[in-house]
């Protein structure tokens, strides 16, 4: 944990580059070595948040649950960043990747828990068809029944902490006693979900930060720094930024919710903290854009070649900040606030000009 | 340079003009993306402006996401039912790519069943009486599903001129579980898969007169080709109008394709399509709580309207390859472009900046045409006769094994894959397919390829 977090102090101190040795090359180095970092922080984050659901499950209270909790997240916010990588054909969501097992939404609660009206909803209640509760059928049931039943990832496990979000003001409201045996039906079961699911995460993210570890033989980093990739690399990159910016984050997250003034659309609904959730994956992109050292940030590319974009980006960069640390939460209400939804709709534009910006840079720098 | 034009003349068997177009590497015009991951059909045409990027992932959402059970909370999205196919538009177009049709040897919920009855009296074609138009086979809770399909598989062994031999399979399809009863003389049945949804902008912002110019109904320069035009009702105008889209051309629109899937596999109604399709006698059906009226709401149904129309054709990815553009030759040389038409210019009214003005690649005239007795489902749909099909576009065809896992291709996924696609094509196609037969092994296989590169 300790060379983990010093590591990422090291990546993360210096903020400007030195433009001279900056390439392709050395840009594509630093996001394999921060990749490397921030999934490792994904990876023991999530061991903490199994360690906390082991003790909830064990004795449950209103104590270990807010333990929980807040395990839960900082787990989210040690696994945002790492979304940079995502759409690059990486380890995370190329085929076969664990993505969809990891942050998939939105979810229908009904697949896995009791809800309002239905108390004898989701496989944690149906005895008959699902005996026992394992791993391998919680990963055969993930998006089986339809692509929102999904039954693993953070999502699951924040709707088992937090319940649904039946709350005007703030988010759900279950009570540890759902896992007390013997005061709710089948709190038994609903532990043994909940703790599979959480060593299901922690091997998940595992897998994928393997394969970015260098002194691994025959993992994935070897391949993606081949020298004779580098073109195609750099570009799947930075298509992978181009789509999380403007397609994922500015559209799927934001403008959907808003148009359809939709609660279910909005990313961490049970928690109710998907504003912070939008600060976790502006940390993951401003790293590789601005932040890295020596060199190997996209900032440091575009001061050699047009120092006036290198400009505009770090400018896009902050108006992106500043538009999402102004949406008021939580998210869910905003939606139907006349000033929040001005001010969502001003973070969607940011994303939308930083993606097109960073399209620009492509074309610069190809 | 002399040097250069030599090479090229030795590489290829035949003399070649260097006929090859490569605009054709940008089949969906400026708009084309560039990509041949998983996701290759879901992006937005390039050049989209802001506005409408925001409206096409909005309707992506609704395309994608599951519809629910009515009345619940999330109540943009309730309705399903109460007797559906699928869950979502996405369900069976996974990625807005195609469905499988077959999974585990079994039907998968991607190939849908349309019926019909002959009347006996008038002799016209009706929708079925008792089951109505397409079955479903699921029903919402407390309602049940209509049955469902199994398949078993013939297979037909066959030999090329040169002795190589192939392999075809033809469904079998049979019924179970008919909770109205069986299927009766009379009853004629069509299988029918998801296709990919990509260009479907494109295709409905194509000139009418520039498909006319292709459709020759009597054949009257005699190549044995015909190409019928589809008419069918326009709903929203009241009219009778071109039909483009489905499997036998019988939708005029995008946004009547849309609401009549909505409604056909979803059970859910639209201003377009406002009755639900649940028949006076079907009971349970008729009692089931709505989603509202209509449940698919207007500006949903325009988002994912807008959505289908903004779908981009991905660009090909060997389009330089000599072996693909000697196929590209091969497959001109066969005809195959008779019905397969390469290219079309778009129209000019579109609300859509990046549909006008386009030339574009589809490889079809999405006219009608014979394809012979063995792909003929004997049910004839508005002037399509049994044995009619709309020749499909050809775009994004090597890139479904990328997106979905599979290559099944044609009307019921029979064909494994493109090889025994073109194998399965008669009627109007069989001197084509003679040609191809007749090719030597390595002009098949660099058609075929050059088909995969599309």
């Amino acid at each position: 944990m300790s060379t983990k977090i010093s590591l990422l102090f090291v990546v993360l101190m210096p903020l400007f580059a030195s433009a001279q040795t900056a390439s392709k090359e050395r840009f594509l180095q630093g996001y394999a070595d921060f990749a490397w970092v921030q999934y490792s922080a994904a990876v023991d984050t999530a061991k903490e948040l199994e360690r906390a659901i082991k003790a909830l499950t064990t004795s449950p209270s209103a104590d270990t649950l807010q333990q929980a909790r807040l395990a839960w997240t900082a787990a989210r916010a040690a696994y945002l960043p790492t979304e940079a990588f995502r759409m690059a054909n990486g380890p995370i969501d190329r085929v076969g990747g664990p993505e969809s097992f990891l942050n998939a939404w939105p979810l229908d609660e009904s697949a896995i828990d009791y809800v309002v009206g239905n108390t004898g909803a989701g496989i944690i209640n149906n005895v008959t068809e699902y005996p026992t509760i394992s791993a391998k059928v919680l990963i055969e049931l993930n998006e089986k029944a339809a692509e929102n039943s999904i039954t693993t990832g953070y999502h699951a496990i924040e709707f088992l902490l937090w319940g649904q979000d039946l709350s005007v003001t703030g988010p759900g409201e279950r009570g540890f006693e759902d896992f007390v045996i013997g005061v709710s039906p089948n709190a038994e079961r609903r532990a043994q979900y909940l703790n599979v699911i959480a060593t299901l995460l922690v091997e998940h993210l595992s897998q994928v930060a393997t394969e970015w570890d260098q002194s691994n033989a025959g993992v994935y980093v070897h391949t993606f720094l081949q020298p004779q990739s580098v073109d195609q690399q750099f570009t799947a990159v930075l298509q992978g930024l181009i789509t999380l910016i403007g397609d994922e984050l500015s559209q799927e997250r934001m403008y959907v919710a808003l148009d359809a003034r939709s609660q279910e659309e909005e990313h961490s609904c049970f928690s109710d903290q998907t504003h912070l959730d939008f600060i976790s994956d502006f940390r993951g992109f401003e790293m590789l854009l601005r932040g890295l050292s020596d060199g190997q940030s996209l900032m440091a590319m575009l001061q050699v070649k047009n120092p006036a974009m290198a400009v505009a980006l770090n400018t896009a960069l902050d108006e992106t900040y500043a538009a999402i640390v102004a949406i008021p939460a939580p998210f869910d209400q905003a939606i139907f606030d006349v000033e929040g939804r001005v001010r969502i709709l001003r973070a969607v534009e940011a994303h939308e000009n930083l993606a097109e910006l960073l399209a620009a840079a492509q074309a610069e720098l190809d | 340079m002399r040097f250069i034009l030599l090479i090229v003349f030795i590489s290829t068997p035949f003399k070649v003009t260097w006929a090859f177009a490569p605009a054709s590497e940008y089949p969906g015009g400026s708009g084309t993306v560039t990509d041949s991951s998983p996701r290759a059909f879901s992006h937005p045409l390039k050049g989209t402006s802001r506005t409408e990027r925001r409206e096409f992932f909005v309707g992506n959402s609704f395309f994608r996401d599951p519809w629910v059970t009515a009345p619940a909370s999330t109540e943009a999205r309730d309705g399903l039912g109460p007797v559906y196919n699928a869950v979502s538009c996405g369900s069976c177009h996974n990625q807005d790519g195609r469905g499988a049709a077959y999974r585990d040897h079994g039907v998968d919920f991607s190939l849908i069943f349309r019926l019909s009855r002959w009347n006996l009296t008038t002799h016209e074609l009706e929708d079925h009486p008792v089951y109505g138009e397409q079955l479903n086979p699921l029903g919402v809770g407390g309602v049940p599903g209509e049955g469902s399909a199994s398949v078993v598989f013939q297979y037909i062994v066959g030999t090329y001129p040169d002795g190589e031999m192939y392999k075809l399979r033809r469904p079998l399809f049979n019924f179970s579980a008919l909770i109205y009863g069986a299927l009766s003389q009379g009853d004629v049945f069509s299988a029918r898969v998801a296709p990919q949804v990509i260009g479907l902008g494109l295709v409905e912002n194509i000139d009418e007169v520039d498909l006319l110019k292709h459709a020759d109904e009597f054949d009257v320069n005699a190549d044995g080709i015909s190409g019928r035009p589809n008419y069918v009702t326009a709903i929203d105008q009241g009219m009778s109008a071109l039909g483009r889209f489905g499997w036998k051309a019988n939708q005029p629109s995008v946004r009547q394709q849309v609401a009549g899937a909505f409604l056909g596999d979803m059970g859910l109604t639209s201003s377009l399509f406002p009755r639900s399709t649940c028949l006076k006698h079907q009971t349970e059906c008729v009692a089931a709580p709505s989603g509202g009226e209509p449940e698919v709401e207007d500006l949903v149904l325009e988002r994912v309207v807008t959505y289908s129309q903004l779908l981009a054709v991905p660009k090909r990815r060997n389009s330089q390859d000599p072996e693909v553009v000697r196929g590209s030759v091969l497959f001109k040389k066969v005809s195959c472009n008779a019905c397969h038409v390469e290219s079309h210019l778009t129209g000019t009214s579109s609300r859509f900046a990046v549909l006008n003005n386009q030339l574009i690649w589809p490889y079809s005239d999405f006219l009608l045409h014979d394809m012979g007795p063995e792909l003929a489902d004997h049910r004839p749909d508005g002037r399509a006769s049994g044995s009619e099909w709309r020749t499909p576009p050809l775009w994004g065809i090597g890139l479904i094994p990328a997106v979905n896992g599979h290559s099944n291709l044609l009307h019921d996924g029979r064909a494994e894959d493109v090889e025994q696609a073109i194998l399965w094509h008669g009627g109007e196609a069989q001197s084509s397919i003679d040609g191809f037969k007749n090719l030597p092994k390595e002009d098949r296989q660099a058609l075929i390829k050059f088909v995969n590169d599309l």
